[in-house]
Formats: C-alpha cells, sequence, structure tokens
C-alpha cells in the first residue's frame, strides 16, 4: 500500500516536471498563434536548432547558463528569419504562410542532420543538477527534473509579468483580441509581430536547450515536439499562456500515468483528451472562441 | 491553357517516352537501399550506408565489369515509409535490386511488398524479425544477416551461469524487434532456471522514462533493456540520475556504438562498464579477417563510429552478397533475375566474422558473440570480446519444428514463471 502511494506520487512528479518542459514549448507556440493566427509548424525545428546550438557552445565553454541563452538567441535568429524572409511576404494569408512553415521544417530538419549527423546527443547538466535527492513520501528523485519544474514557474511568472504589466503586453494581448482595432489607435501591429515572433522562437530555443538536457537531442525530436506543443495548445485553447499551461499540465499527467499504469495504452490518453475537448469545447479550455 | 504550357506538357510527354528514360543502360546497375535516414534511428541508417559503400568500394563500384548506381530510399523507420520508398526506388529510379531495410517491422512490411513485386529481388539490410523468413517467406527477399533472436546467442546462459543473476526484470522496445530479442534472451535465461518476474514494454521513441523506471522492481539482480538508438541513450541517463539501483543486461541495440559513443558524461560510462550484451558485432576481437574489416571501416570513415555497429555490418554482408552472386552470374538480371537468384541462394558470403550461407528460407547464418562494456584508455567505451558461438541458425541449434512450437515472438513468448 505504501509503495503504491509512493509510486503515485512518482508518478504525478514525473507528470508536472514533463509538464514543465511542454509548458516552455508550448508558450510561444500559443503566443504567437495568438497574434498571428498562424500555426508556425517549424516552431519545432527551431526547437531542434536551439538544443543544437546550445549543445556546441556548452562543449565549447562548459557554461550551462550561456548554452540556454546562446541557444535561445539562436531560436530567435531563426525565427526572425523566417517571419522577415518568408511569412511577411504573404500578410494575412495564414493557410499559405502555415504551408511555408511546414516546408521550412522539412528542410531544417534535414539540413540538421547534414551538419549534427544522426546520434543522438546530451547537453551536461551542471554536477549539482545530476543525480538524486531524496524527498517526503517520494523517495529519491532525479534533481534536474525539479529543478525544470522551478524554471518553467519562472518563466511563466516572467511572461505573466510581460504580457501583463509593460506596454509590448499591452499591446500583444490587445493585438490578440482585435487586430484591427490595435493597427487603427496608430500601433505599429507588423512590429508587433515581428517582436512576438522573435520571443516565441527565443523561448522554443530555450526549451530546447532544457529539453537536450532533460533528454536526449536527435532527429525526429522536431515532430515529436511539435506534435506535443499542438496538443497542448488544441486542449489549452490557442493563444492563451494560462491555456498552454493547464493544458501542458493535463497532457504531462495523462501521458505519465498512462506510461506507468497501462504502458501499452499511454499515448492514447493524451489523443483522448484532445478529442474529449475539442468534442465539448472546440475553441479550448482557455480558448477565447473564433 | 497558355501556348508555354502546352509546349512544357509536350516536352515532358517527349522525355518520358524516349528510350534513353523508358530503358535502363544495359551496362549499368540500378541498386536502391532503404535505410532510415529520418526518425528516431538515423544514426542506424547513417551506419548502414556505410556499410553498403564500404562493401561496393572494396569491389570498386563495378561488378562484372558494370557499374553500380546507388539510389538511397530515405525511411523513417515506420513500415508505411518503407514501402513508400521502395515503391519510389522501383516506379521513378527504376532499380532492380533493393538492399534494406533498417528496422524490423519495416522489413515485415517489405516481404510482403516483395511478393507483390517478383521482378525486383530484395536483399535484407539490418531488419531482424524473425518472421521475415521464418513463416510464409517471399521468394524474392534474402537475408544474409542474423535475426533478433539469434543476435542473444549465449546471453541469457551466460548471465545466469557467469553474472549469477536469478530474478531480473525486462524492459523493452514494443515492436517486433524488441519481441524477438527478447525470445532469444528469455529462451537461454528460462531455459537454465533464471525467472523473468516483470515485463515492461514501451514504444519506439520513448524519451521520458520517468516513469517506467519507478515500475522497475525492488527486488531484481538485473534489468534486462532492449532499446534502440535515442531510447537507450534516454533510459541510461535517467536510470542513472535516479539512482541506478541494478546492474543492466544489454540488448544487441542498447550497447551498440551507436549509444555508446552518445555517452559522454563519466557517471554513464562509469555505469556501463562490465554490462553484458550479446551481438553480430564485436570490437576487440583479434580474428584476423575481422579486425582487417574493422580497420577498411575506419580508414574509409574517419569521421564515422569508433568500430563498426550492427547495422555497419549488416548492409555490408547483404551487399557482398549481392556482388558474389553478380559476379557468378556476370552481372546477367534477365529472365526474371533468375539465374542471379540461384546465385544467391547459393552464395557463401566471405564475411568478416565467418563464412555465411543461407537456409532452405533464404536466412544466413552467423557468428554471435557475448560481449561486455569496458572502457578504452581515452575513457570511450567499448563492447570487448567475451566469447563466440560460430554457426548460429535461426532455430537456435533446436531442431525446426521443437523451435516453432515456441511461438512466433510476441510480448509473452516463453515466460518464467
Amino acid at each position: 500500500m505504501e509503495a503504491d502511494i509512493r509510486f503515485f506520487l512518482t508518478v504525478t512528479l514525473n507528470g508536472l516536471t514533463l509538464a514543465a518542459l511542454y509548458f516552455l514549448v508550448a508558450s510561444g507556440f500559443t503566443l504567437v498563434f495568438g497574434l498571428m493566427r498562424v500555426l508556425n509548424l517549424a516552431h519545432g525545428v527551431v526547437y531542434l536548432f536551439g538544443a543544437y546550438v546550445g549543445f556546441n557552445v556548452m562543449e565549447a565553454t562548459e557554461n550551462w547558463a550561456l548554452a540556454i541563452i546562446v541557444g535561445g538567441i539562436a531560436g530567435a535568429v531563426f525565427g526572425l528569419l523566417v517571419h522577415l524572409a518568408i511569412l511577411s511576404w504573404m500578410p494575412g494569408q495564414e493557410l499559405r504562410q502555415t504551408l511555408a512553415t511546414i516546408a521550412v521544417s522539412v528542410i531544417a530538419a534535414d539540413l540538421m542532420i547534414a551538419k549534427w549527423g544522426g546520434l543522438s546527443y546530451q547537453i551536461e547538466i551542471p554536477d549539482i543538477l545530476f543525480g538524486s535527492q531524496t524527498l517526503p513520501f517520494v523517495g529519491r528523485y532525479p534533481i534536474f527534473r525539479l529543478a525544470l519544474l522551478g524554471f518553467a514557474v519562472g518563466v511563466g511568472f516572467l511572461l505573466w509579468l510581460m504580457l501583463n504589466r509593460t506596454r509590448l503586453g499591452m499591446m500583444i494581448r490587445a493585438g490578440v483580441d482585435d487586430r484591427d482595432m490595435l493597427a487603427a489607435m496608430g500601433t505599429n501591429v507588423p512590429a508587433v509581430f515581428v517582436a512576438v515572433a522573435a520571443l516565441g522562437a527565443f523561448l522554443a530555443g530555450v526549451a530546447g536547450v532544457i529539453g537536450g538536457s532533460a533528454l536526449a537531442i536527435s532527429p525526429g525530436e522536431d515532430t515529436r515536439v511539435l506534435l506535443s506543443s499542438l496538443v497542448v495548445v488544441i486542449v489549452g485553447g490557442l493563444g492563451s499562456v494560462g491555456g498552454a499551461a493547464v493544458g501542458a499540465i493535463l497532457v504531462g499527467l495523462a501521458e505519465q500515468f498512462g506510461l506507468a499504469y497501462t504502458p501499452t495504452y499511454g499515448v492514447v490518453y493524451t489523443f483522448a483528451i484532445m478529442v474529449a475537448v475539442l468534442a465539448m469545447r472546440p475553441q479550448g479550455l482557455f480558448g477565447a472562441g473564433a | 491553357m497558355t501556348s508555354r504550357r502546352v509546349f512544357f506538357a509536350a516536352m515532358v510527354a517527349a522525355t518520358l517516352a524516349s528510350p534513353a528514360w523508358s530503358q535502363a543502360p544495359t551496362e549499368e546497375l540500378r541498386v536502391g537501399v532503404l535505410a532510415t535516414l529520418e526518425g528516431p534511428l538515423t544514426s542506424l541508417g547513417q551506419e548502414a550506408m556505410r556499410g553498403v559503400r564500404l562493401a561496393l568500394s572494396e569491389a570498386n563500384n563495378t561488378v562484372a565489369g558494370r557499374r553500380v548506381t546507388l539510389f538511397t530510399g530515405p525511411t523513417n523507420a515506420t513500415p508505411d515509409s518503407a514501402i513508400n520508398a521502395a515503391r519510389r526506388l522501383i516506379e521513378q529510379d527504376r532499380v532492380q535490386i533493393i538492399i534494406g531495410p533498417v528496422s524490423g517491422t519495416e522489413g515485415l512490411a517489405l516481404v510482403q511488398f516483395a511478393k507483390q513485386n517478383p521482378g525486383v529481388t530484395f536483399i535484407n539490410g539490418t531488419a531482424a524479425a524473425p518472421e521475415a523468413t521464418y513463416r510464409d517467406p517471399a521468394e524474392n527477399f534474402f537475408r544474409f544477416n542474423a535475426d533478433g533472436v539469434m543476435w542473444q546467442a549465449g546471453l541469457g546462459t551466460y548471465a545466469f551461469q557467469t553474472k549469477r543473476y536469478r530474478r531480473v526484470a525486462s524492459l523493452v522496445n514494443d515492436y517486433s524487434f524488441g519481441w524477438a530479442q527478447m525470445k532469444g534472451f528469455s529462451l537461454e535465461f528460462c531455459r537454465a532456471g533464471g525467472a523473468i518476474v516483470e515485463r515492461l514494454w514501451t514504444p519506439l521513441g520513448t524519451t521520458d522514462f520517468s516513469s517506467l523506471i519507478a515500475r522497475i522492481p525492488r527486488n531484481i539482480d538485473a534489468l534486462y533493456v532492449m532499446l534502440v538508438g535515442a531510447d537507450a541513450t534516454n533510459f541510461i541517463t535517467q536510470y542513472v540520475q535516479a539512482g541506478a539501483p541494478v546492474p543492466l543486461i544489454a540488448g544487441t541495440n542498447t550497447v551498440d556504438q551507436t549509444v555508446l559513443a552518445t555517452l559522454n558524461r563519466p557517471r554513464l560510462r562509469e555505469f556501463m562498464m562490465g554490462t553484458p550484451s550479446a551481438s553480430p558485432v564485436v570490437d576487440d576481437w583479434t580474428n584476423e579477417r575481422y579486425q582487417r574489416f574493422v580497420a577498411s571501416y575506419r580508414k574509409m570513415f574517419p569521421d564515422g563510429l569508433p568500430a563498426p555497429a550492427s547495422a555497419g555490418l549488416g548492409y555490408y554482408l547483404n551487399t557482398q552478397a549481392m556482388i558474389q552472386a553478380l559476379g557468378a552470374v556476370n552481372g546477367d538480371l534477365s529472365g526474371n533475375q533468375a539465374r542471379f537468384r540461384q546465385a544467391l541462394a547459393s552464395t557463401v558470403v566471405d564475411g568478416p566474422a565467418g563464412p555465411v550461407r543461407l537456409d532452405e528460407n533464404r536466412q544466413g547464418n552467423a557468428t554471435i558473440f557475448v560481449t561486455e562494456v569496458r572502457a578504452a584508455q581515452d575513457g570511450r567505451l567499448f563492447n570487448g570480446f567475451v566469447q563466440a558461438f560460430p554457426n548460429v541458425t535461426q532455430s537456435m541449434g533446436m531442431p525446426r519444428e521443437e523451435f516453432a512450437r515456441l511461438g512466433v515472438p510476441a510480448r509473452d513468448t516463453i515466460q518464467c514463471p
């Protein structure tokens, strides 16, 4: 009985820490969609690109914090390039923009295989974060996963501050609600788009480095990450950062409980949640509705 | 329709109808290679391509005076991607022979596809699901590499007798190759008297193993792990982070060079030292022919793996078989490739680990090694030689009927208790 409770708590913690990673990736994705109405399907390769760059920085400098920042910046540069060189040439044509991002992701994924090869890499984490810590009721638990949880909460808080307490955040929120009105009020909407594209890609790049430290980086991770982000934001509601957090927790818990109690059908639960949300509340739990 | 478009369409039609396109020049051999160059098994696919290129370069890319032109069919380890790539190789690149694929489930799909395409000869890569050449095999499908059950020859006995493990649990990728490896391991381990108390299965492409690690029972001597590619790297890291309560017994791909080369943290390397496994490749076997193979691999691919992995060896063997058989019939692929296939069936490949010949289902025998993870002077890990089992057959040395009674590899084939 006691072992059962311990197992249950461990799996819950696993679900929450996995949710932390999902939130980091999905927050940028949902932000970009909320404002631009573009499903940026290149989000997964930005994640992978940030992870690979972070890996190289870590190898060269042995500085994990620097790897996270540079990985994020690399992601932001990539996202900006895609936005300025491709998406901004077809403003307002959401479907065409989405298709263009698919092309970008296929090409970029192959280029990354050419550059970094097919082997999986792992970004080394500082020694203090490696190993396990004894927790009450749970027993030994990897320190890094706890740090991951804290990091995601921190990022979520900063995002909330930015959206609710700054001028840029005000413009973004206004843009999510009514883009035309925002433009009519004299705001340079395309400039806000650029800022959000960079911010979303920065978050993806940072998530890549963190994800590449918690799990391995390998070809194919881009589509896996993209798929889980899609599910998270569909469940949470496209465009809502709070929704991304709730969606990530639901998906993370479903995945880990599925894997732990019914390993064979583990993948089904995630999609069952998605189907249920789409059936009951198609705009997502926190979505504003079309 | 504009006149320019009409002109363009006419050009295309003319090009397609011209004899240069509808029929391949006779002097050139068109060979397609299926390899997982995308998705979770990309590292295996790249290693597979090295095996093909090594075998071809040893023959100067020429067979019976005809140049070999390679066409690559990239797959992502799913059966449908393998079929799509094979169809493209046949219809668009008009290849006459296909070598591949990498992954077990891809192989099973390709055997069915081979039956629908009798004009093309299929020679396996490393796909190691036993049924591909066991029940209902295809006439035009040949496999010179060993299957996943054979790859585990000797491991169960070694774990029981030398390592003295009595109670184990297992964590295995849930698809045909994982089932085959599990069958190979439990065949000997159960027969020796061991107990497999819990079997955990996880889909290929799992990255977060934390909840599975929490499910590993406490009162066991060792954990049998058969995870492939990035799954293995992820698992080993998370297992060590979680405290690694018991040592591992590794399936073939779990301590393959495609995985060992990714473990750069000293604590991971330390933990993996001494992990037993069984495989068709071994890194430090002193056999002269084998060392020649390793040396030419290293010379040709300075940025490849430290030593050839099973994917490299498998594709190398199968490509070499093709080269030898084509040489024997002087490159004659006429008559629905009948003479070529006859030659292929009786080819004895001069393999790096010993001669390979096919049985009546066109499945090769193999030398299998029991290995143990060791560290070289520079700290990197390799699979050290423990024991060699020459001439392992598909029925693992048992009479065919008795072996068949054990059942097709599935999750619960061969239970103990």
